[in-house]
């Protein structure tokens, strides 16, 4: 698991630039992820597929953009907050919040905008793009999304579920210079197949995100779920509610889940010989080692001195 | 002490004392969720039931999963800490236990629960519509007491 999760940090940061990565199992289980990337300038191309549901945040360079394609129909996924299915394509040139369901694999074309507009100033479709990729968006839109997935599935010469073998590495011209007309033609009709958010969602997704946050931030603090309520300016069971409907689990229980990838951070980080498991889990607030033990191994799919002498 | 959300619903007490302490603490949550007023230990009972439960007998962890408490005490043991005997015990069937225990009384006290080992949304509720009723009759009473003084 060491080195899947490793190569994906190597993987994400190469796509996210800067480096901003953020990303934690949510799923019980050994994690494991496999990917293909090719940088074909303007477009950097990646495929990835994963084992179990994780939650990934980043920022990205202001100067690049990010379109998502969901590969298969099994993989579910939240793009800030709205379900995304393999009939849509997500964009954004802020940040990535994205939360997936289980197993599940998608393609991401990540846009360099300055030199799009250098290599491609003369083509209108990609002029189109780059106005377009000023805004973020989520396009409803299946025929372009099939479209776009044949296209990058060719890419890579591999069928949905493994990505294993390297990618086929296509001319980086000859990539970008299909694609980028392609991912154009896409945006063409973007206007009148926004999906915006409904001003529910936006209310529960805000409050939830703020949660979140403060829980990154006080990971390390004692929180009482009127905290949160207070925070988040909605009744506690409603609380509870939008949290499981967006990230799929109650408060507490991602709470716990930061704090179990805290303790593996520090566990996989530690001086082998002079860390006890106990204190690491201690220090982040685990008191009952019979408890800390079962949920560390449905976590992780190992015990905790597992990870720390591997 | 550090972080770590729980709560202390008993110390020290014995088994008998043990049983109406988490009955309490079940009434007690619902009766807070039956307002929006819960914590989210409350929750956690209600959702995950006995097993959210963190025992401890004579301050050692009672562990009820046998073979990761052998594997953790192999562990120990290979690395000479012997601290995780003073502070861990193993009791494979002290959820059972409380179970059948707890749900007796519950019984005995004019509730039918099933097993209350995974979660115990059953007897929540049967507690929280009892709460309700309880408030609507208090409130219609209230109303009748004032309407009946003028």
């Amino acid at each position: 698991m060491d080195h899947a999760s490793v190569l994906e940090h190597a993987a994400l940061e190469r796509t996210y630039v800067p480096a901003s990565i953020s990303w934690a199992q949510l799923e019980p289980g050994a994690f494991d992820v496999a990917f293909g990337f090719i940088n074909a300038s303007p477009l950097e191309l990646s495929y990835r597929t994963f084992n179990l549901g994780f939650k990934a945040e980043a920022n990205i360079a202001p100067h690049k953009t990010v379109i998502g394609i969901v590969a298969d129909s099994g993989t579910k996924a939240r793009w800030f907050g709205t379900a995304v299915n393999q009939h849509m394509i997500a964009a954004t040139h802020r940040g990535i919040d994205l939360l997936t369901e289980g197993p599940g694999s998608f393609y991401q074309a990540t846009i360099d905008r300055t030199a799009l507009a250098r290599d491609f100033s003369k083509a209108p479709d990609a002029i189109a793009l780059l106005e377009y990729l000023e805004r973020v968006a989520l396009v409803r839109d299946p025929l372009h999304a099939a479209r776009l997935r044949t296209f990058l599935r060719g890419i890579f010469s591999v069928d949905n579920r493994s990505c294993a073998t390297a990618p086929r590495m296509a001319p980086a011209r000859a990539v970008s210079g299909t694609l980028v007309p392609l991912l154009a033609s896409a945006v063409e009709r973007f206007d009148e197949r926004v999906v915006e958010p409904s001003k529910c969602l936006s209310r529960r997704l805000i409050a939830v995100r703020k949660c979140e946050a403060f829980m990154r931030e006080r990971v390390d603090a004692t929180l009482t779920l009127l905290d949160l309520s207070e925070l988040a300016g909605m009744r506690s069971r409603s609380l509870i509610n939008a949290f499981e409907a967006i990230t799929g689990c109650s408060p507490m229980d991602y709470l716990k889940r930061l704090r179990l990838n805290g303790v593996h951070r520090a566990l996989r980080s530690a001086n082998k010989a002079g860390t006890r498991i106990i204190d690491v889990a201690t220090a982040w607030g685990f008191w009952h080692m019979g408890h800390f033990a079962s949920d560390y191994r449905a976590m992780f799919g190992e015990s905790p001195s597992q990870t720390l002498l591997s | 002490m550090g972080i770590g959300e729980s709560r202390m619903i008993a110390q020290r007490v014995p088994y008998d004392e043990l049983l109406r302490r988490i009955m309490e603490f079940t009434i007690r949550g619902a009766l807070a969720r039956s307002i929006d007023e819960s914590e989210w230990e409350h929750e956690e009972l209600r959702r995950k039931g006995l097993s959210s439960l963190q025992v401890f007998h004579n301050e050692r962890a009672v562990w009820v999963c046998a073979k990761t408490f052998a594997e953790e005490h192999a562990e120990a043991e290979r690395e000479r800490d012997a601290r995780f005997d003073e502070r861990n015990e193993l009791d494979p069937t002290l959820y059972e236990r409380l179970d059948r225990d707890l749900r007796a009384r519950w019984q005995s006290a004019g509730y039918k629960a099933s097993s209350l080992i995974e979660n115990m949304k059953e007897i929540f509720v049967e507690l929280e519509r009892d709460a309700s009723e309880r408030a609507t009759v208090a409130r219609e009473g209230l109303l009748a007491e004032v309407l009946k003084g003028r």
